[in-house]
């Protein structure tokens, strides 16, 4: 083998390590996925809600982890420990709702405002049997896409 | 005068009663992790904590979503849902407990009461006894428990493959964080 052809080599050798070590690293300091630019699996807060509390395993598949666009009716608003706004939207179940963790302020709403959101579906909290308490559905990292 | 004073102790007792003999909870408490390792520190939170709170025996339960834990870095989020917690297939954590003694408290008043919490935490469906320390705040009538307890991965049977050790610690801090402005 000539010089020529192991100094060739050797380059695209060097070229290669360096371009996976940079999308390497690139992945490695990616930072939260971006919501707003993502497709979204529609849903309204009544159904998603059902499907979790019906078929959870095929709720958890479909929507789990999953970028969500949910449709519903304001039921409160109100801050958490974080200062984060926390909207609730309204399902057909008393006291179940679909608690959704906003990730901009999504300005002026109003109980019984129809609002779409976007976010990441968590799944369904544990409820509390003997204390009559339901599971919410929950969203994170929400963004209002209507209203 | 002397009716007036009566009013008065009895809408005291009323509220009194109301305060300690009652069950509260959050759909939205906070839990954050820490990991302190040689490479790199990591933290995750979580800021939809369902926990509810029983007064006055001060029995106390928690459940979080796995997948609802936040990183900085995305692929942090994937290998921490993916490949340590496996959140498809362990979706919760929980603890159920007792705050120990708060009976012996008086929560009616505003201030800071530390205390022990004991009970049963399961995570990654490995379910073990535990003992911490926390503060229960009392601020009109609004409580908040806090609490940070140390958890061995091991224990939960989380295994750390050996390329990334150094990345993550064996021991990490959890912190619990729940305000209970709720009332059932």
């Amino acid at each position: 083998m000539n010089r020529k052809r192991i100094k060739t080599i050797l380059i695209v050798l060097i070229f290669c390590i360096a371009m996976i070590a940079s999308v390497g690293y690139y992945l490695f300091n990616k930072g939260p996925a971006d919501i707003k630019n993502n497709v979204a699996i529609k849903t309204e807060a009544s159904a998603l809600y059902l499907q979790f509390i019906s078929d959870s395993t095929g709720a958890i598949k479909n929507y789990s982890g999953k970028v969500i666009e949910v449709t519903g009716e304001v039921n409160s608003i109100s801050m958490n420990q974080q200062n984060e706004k926390i909207i609730l939207l309204k399902t057909n179940t008393d006291g179940a709702y679909v608690n959704c963790t906003m990730e901009e302020d999504p300005g002026n709403i109003k109980i019984k405002d129809r609002v779409v959101f976007k976010g990441i579906c968590s799944g369904i909290g544990e409820g509390d049997e003997d204390l009559g308490l339901t599971g919410d559905v929950y969203v994170t990292r929400c963004f209002i896409i209507k209203k | 005068m002397k009716t007036r004073i009566l009013f008065i102790l009895t809408l005291l007792t009323i509220i009194d009663l109301s305060i300690t003999a009652q069950k509260v909870y959050t759909k939205n408490g906070s839990i954050s992790f820490f990991s302190k390792a040689p490479l790199e520190n990591i933290s995750a939170v979580n800021n939809q904590v369902m926990s509810t709170l029983s007064l006055p025996g001060g029995e106390l339960q928690f459940s979080v979503l796995i997948n609802a834990f936040h990183f900085k870095k995305s692929q942090m989020e994937e290998h921490f849902n993916e490949n340590y917690m496996e959140s498809n297939k362990y979706p919760k954590a929980i603890f159920k407990g007792k705050i120990n003694e708060l009976s012996k408290m008086n929560v009616t008043s505003d201030g800071s009461y530390p205390v022990q919490v004991s009970g049963e935490i399961t995570i990654h469906g490995v379910t073990k006894t535990i003992t911490a320390s926390g503060i229960i705040t009392v601020k009109s009538a609004v409580i908040t428990a806090k609490s940070t307890f140390p958890v061995k991965l091991a224990d939960h049977n989380i295994s750390i493959p050996k390329i990334v050790k150094s990345n993550i610690a064996e021991v990490i801090d959890v912190t619990v964080t729940c305000t209970y402005n709720q009332k059932i």
